[in-house]
């Protein structure tokens, strides 16, 4: 009796075991280049929206600032509002951001993050300046940004007047309203000059308004009892943002 | 030599064994393209959560809303946003994590059991000074 071929039978045994060792050697190369690749800290772009969304935060913060200071409030409300600001960053938890610091600027003509020049040259700021950093780690990436938010409110005011007689003058007032991004609307604007007899400051009942559309805007009104022939004006404005600019000036004849 | 040639059942072997191979080696490399798409597909609805509070808000008109509690106009902002295949809800919070809006503002039940979130800051530029945080709640069908 001939044995059979054993080795034959085999064989084929053999060579599927084979292949399955290939296999799972592959399969252990591809798990571990898988593996390898999401440890390699990759920069996400996303991550910069949130940066965007903390900014914009930021600048409400400011804006709203702006508007409380420039009506009355006290600079420190800057500071207090900051505060609860980043209490509000740091308790949400944005999967990556672990640092956040924004601080009021005290870079000249800036204190404690507040300029409000509102002078007798016809020109009147209101503005806010804040530095403001986020370190942000995560699983993937991490980022460091320092970003500076600047919200301002100017007003540029000219004057002239034609007399009608001896103490009644038809003034004209041309003022411009700009923000840090470009011309802006007003919400309020009131136009006082000074009477000489006697000496006090009045405001311009009825003035005749035209809003150009690009943020000027032009009042001519009649003064009363103003005999000086360079009369002072005040122009008070609110803009859209409800930031008050207050300046003065020298309203001159034609 | 001649047996070993003139028996096939080794060779059959051989072919199944490398159909096998070829078998298993495709399903691995599709298993890296479903991870990549639940990836991007996770990201995607945050992210897309997350653009429409920040244009919603860029002129401080969502800090004003809340401020008048007008949470209708909020859901129609939102509604216009979104696509009517995605499912939205809102939860709004004031500094002291307690909930404001005193009706659901949804588009309805879910319509997936993909729900990604997003909270962000919503800060007043009025005078008077106030952050909420806005949890916006996306679902669709992953």
């Amino acid at each position: 009796m001939t044995k059979p071929y054993p080795n034959n039978k085999n064989r084929g045994q053999i060579l599927v075991i084979t292949s399955l060792v290939v296999v799972l050697l592959l399969m252990s190369t591809i798990v571990y280049v898988t593996e390898t690749q999401k440890n390699v800290p990759i920069y996400h772009p996303d991550a910069n929206i949130d940066f965007i969304a903390v900014k914009q935060a930021v600048m409400h913060t400011a804006v709203s600032a702006l508007a409380n200071i420039s009506n009355g409030g006290a600079t420190s409300i800057l500071h207090d509002d900051l505060t609860m600001l980043n209490s509000a960053v740091t308790d949400l938890s944005y999967s990556t951001f672990t640092g956040f610091e924004a601080t009021p600027s005290n870079e000249a003509p800036y204190i404690d993050g507040v300029w409000l020049d509102w002078g007798a040259t016809g020109q009147g700021v209101s503005s806010i300046l804040i530095e403001f950093a986020l370190n942000s780690s995560g699983n993937t990436a991490s980022c460091y940004i320092q970003h500076i938010i600047n919200v301002t409110s100017s007003i540029a005011v000219n004057s002239n007047y034609i007399p009608i007689n001896e103490s009644q003058k038809q003034v004209t007032v041309l003022c411009t309203l700009f923000t840090e991004n470009g011309f802006a609307s007003a919400d309020k604007i009131e136009y006082y000059y000074q009477q000489d007899s006697p000496n006090l400051w009045v405001q311009a009942t009825t003035p005749v308004i035209t809003n150009y559309g690009n943020g000027t805007y032009q009042a001519v009104f009649t003064t009363q009892n103003t005999t000086q022939i360079n009369l002072p004006i005040s122009v008070h404005c609110q803009d859209g943002r409800a930031v008050s600019i207050w300046t003065n000036t020298t309203s001159t004849q034609t | 030599m001649r047996r070993f040639l003139s028996n096939k059942r080794g060779h059959i072997r051989v072919i199944e064994a490398f159909f096998a191979s070829v078998l298993m080696l495709s399903s691995l490399a599709l298993i890296p393209a479903f991870q990549d798409y639940s990836v991007a597909s996770e990201g995607s609805l945050s992210s897309k959560a997350r653009n429409i509070l920040v244009s919603l808000d860029s002129g401080g008109q969502l800090a004003n809303l809340i401020d008048q509690r007008n949470w209708t106009t909020i859901e129609s902002l939102i509604r216009s946003c979104i696509s009517p295949t995605l499912w939205f809800n809102v939860t709004v919070f004031d500094n002291n994590h307690e909930i404001l809006n005193n009706r659901l503002i949804s588009s309805g039940s879910t319509i997936g059991d993909h729900i990604e979130v997003y909270e962000y800051i919503c800060a007043s530029i009025n005078a008077t000074y106030t952050v909420y945080t806005i949890r916006l709640q996306l679902g669709g069908l992953n």
